[in-house]
C-alpha cells in the first residue's frame, strides 16, 4: 500500500513538474514574439500600427502605449518563465553556490520584493517624462532602451509581485490604471494650451488623453469585478507564492 | 520560512540574468549607433538646412508621410527599396525631404553618406547636398521612432 501510494505520489509530483515546464515554455515563447514584435530587425508590429492608423485613425502615441503595454507584459512572462525553469530545475554545484552567494547577499540587505514595484514605477514614469520620451521619439537607439528598460520594468513587477497577496495583486493593477487614468485626465484638460510632448501635435494629446481614459475603465471592468470576487469570496492568505 | 530563504537566491540570480540580459541587448545595439554618428558624411558637402516644401530646379523632392517615403508602402516597401534613385559617382546629389505628415515626425538617413540622420518633424523640410564620391548602393531610411518606421526604406545608387 505504501509503495502504491509512492508511486502515485511520484506520478502527481511528475505531472506537476511537466505541467509546470508545459507554462514556463508557453510564457517563454509569448513573452520572446512580443520582444520580436517590436525590436528590429523585423519589428512585424509597424504593420498593424499602419493597419490601425489607416483604418481607425489611431494616432502615434497610442502606439507608444500600446508598446509598452506589451513590454511589460513581455517582461512579466519572461520572469514567470524564468522563475519557473529555475523552481523544476536542479542547478549544478557551480551555479547552486553563486545563488546561494547573491542569496545572502540579498538576506544582508533586506531586499524586500515590494521595493521593485516601486523601481518598476519610477522607470515606467522616468521614460514618459516630456524631455525622455521627446529624446526617445528623435533617437531610434534611445527608443530601443526606452522598450529594453520597460522589458525590465516588466520583469520587477513580477519580482514585486509574488511578495504581495493576490487581493493585493489586483489593488496594485487597479493602481497602476488609476494612474494611468489620471495622466489621460492631465493630458486631456490640458490639450487645450500646453503641448505636454514637444514632438507631437498640440490636437493628438486630447486623444491620446482620451484613449487612456478609455484603456483605464476598460482595464477597470476586469480588474474591480474580479478583486470584489476575491475579496468576498476567497480566504487572505499570509504571502502568496 | 524555506521558501523564502530558497526564494530569495532564485530572484537574486534571477536579477542578474536579467541584467546581463539587458545589457547585452542594449550592447548590441548601441554600437551601431556610435558608429552612426562616428561617421558623419565623410566625403562631399552636407547643407541641412529646414526651409519650405517647393522642389528648386535640380533638387529631387523625398515626401515622409503616412504612405513611407514617395508612397514607399504601395511600391512594396520593406521588401522592395523605394524611391531609388541613381547617380554617378562624383555628381552633387541635391535633395529636398519634406513631412507632410501631420500626425509624427519621421526621420532621414542614408547609410555612409548621412548615417546620423535628420528628424523632421511635422511640416518641416530640409534641404541636404552632397557629392556623392564613394560607388555602392546605399539603403535610405527613418532614423527615428514612427509608426511606419519599417517601411520608410529606400536605396541611393552610386555608380
Amino acid at each position: 500500500m505504501k509503495t502504491r501510494s509512492k508511486i502515485v505520489s511520484a506520478s502527481a509530483q511528475s505531472i506537476d513538474r511537466s505541467n509546470a515546464v508545459k507554462w514556463g515554455m508557453i510564457s517563454l515563447a509569448l513573452s520572446t514574439s512580443l520582444v520580436i514584435s517590436v525590436f528590429p530587425p523585423f519589428e512585424p508590429i509597424d504593420y498593424l500600427f499602419v493597419w490601425l492608423s489607416s483604418t481607425v485613425g489611431l494616432v502615434p502615441e497610442a502606439f507608444i502605449l500600446l508598446s509598452d503595454l506589451l513590454m511589460l507584459c513581455a517582461g512579466v512572462l519572461l520572469a514567470y518563465a524564468v522563475h519557473i525553469f529555475l523552481s523544476v530545475t536542479r542547478l549544478s554545484p557551480g551555479l547552486a553556490y553563486y545563488a546561494a552567494k547573491l542569496g545572502e547577499i540579498g538576506s544582508r540587505f533586506k531586499v524586500d520584493g515590494r521595493l521593485s514595484l516601486v523601481a518598476a514605477a519610477m522607470i515606467v514614469v522616468y521614460w514618459h517624462l516630456p524631455l525622455s520620451l521627446n529624446a526617445t521619439i528623435l533617437s531610434y537607439p534611445l527608443h530601443l532602451l526606452m522598450n529594453e528598460m520597460i522589458l525590465f520594468a516588466g520583469v520587477l513587477m513580477f519580482i514585486g509581485g509574488r511578495r504581495l497577496t493576490g487581493r493585493n495583486r489586483h489593488f496594485i493593477t487597479i493602481l497602476g490604471c488609476k494612474a494611468m487614468g489620471i495622466f489621460g485626465v492631465y493630458l486631456l484638460v490640458t490639450s487645450g494650451y500646453s503641448r505636454f510632448y514637444d514632438v507631437y501635435p498640440l490636437v493628438q494629446q486630447a486623444q491620446l488623453g482620451l484613449l487612456m481614459v478609455v484603456s483605464m475603465f476598460a482595464f477597470e471592468a476586469v480588474f474591480i469585478p474580479w478583486w470584489l470576487y476575491s475579496y468576498f469570496t476567497k480566504p487572505e492568505p499570509n504571502m502568496a507564492g | 520560512m524555506k521558501d523564502r530563504r530558497t526564494a530569495i537566491p532564485m530572484i537574486s540570480l534571477f536579477i542578474i540574468i536579467i541584467v546581463v540580459l539587458i545589457a547585452a541587448i542594449t550592447g548590441i545595439q548601441f554600437p551601431q549607433y556610435g558608429t552612426s554618428i562616428s561617421s558623419s558624411p565623410i566625403e562631399g558637402e552636407t547643407n541641412v538646412s529646414p526651409t519650405t516644401c517647393v522642389r528648386p530646379a535640380g533638387y529631387i523632392l523625398i515626401i515622409a508621410d503616412l504612405g513611407g517615403f514617395n508612397d514607399s508602402i504601395s511600391h512594396g516597401a520593406p521588401v522592395n527599396l523605394w524611391p531609388i534613385m541613381r547617380v554617378n559617382t562624383g555628381e552633387t546629389l541635391n535633395l529636398i525631404v519634406c513631412n507632410l505628415d501631420s500626425t509624427q515626425p519621421h526621420g532621414f538617413a542614408i547609410d555612409h553618406y548621412l548615417p546620423a540622420g535628420i528628424p523632421i518633424r511635422s511640416g518641416e523640410a530640409y534641404k541636404i547636398s552632397f557629392v556623392a564620391y564613394d560607388a555602392g548602393d546605399f539603403v535610405i531610411y527613418c532614423n527615428i521612432f514612427c509608426t511606419i518606421h519599417v517601411f520608410m526604406r529606400g536605396e541611393l545608387i552610386v555608380g
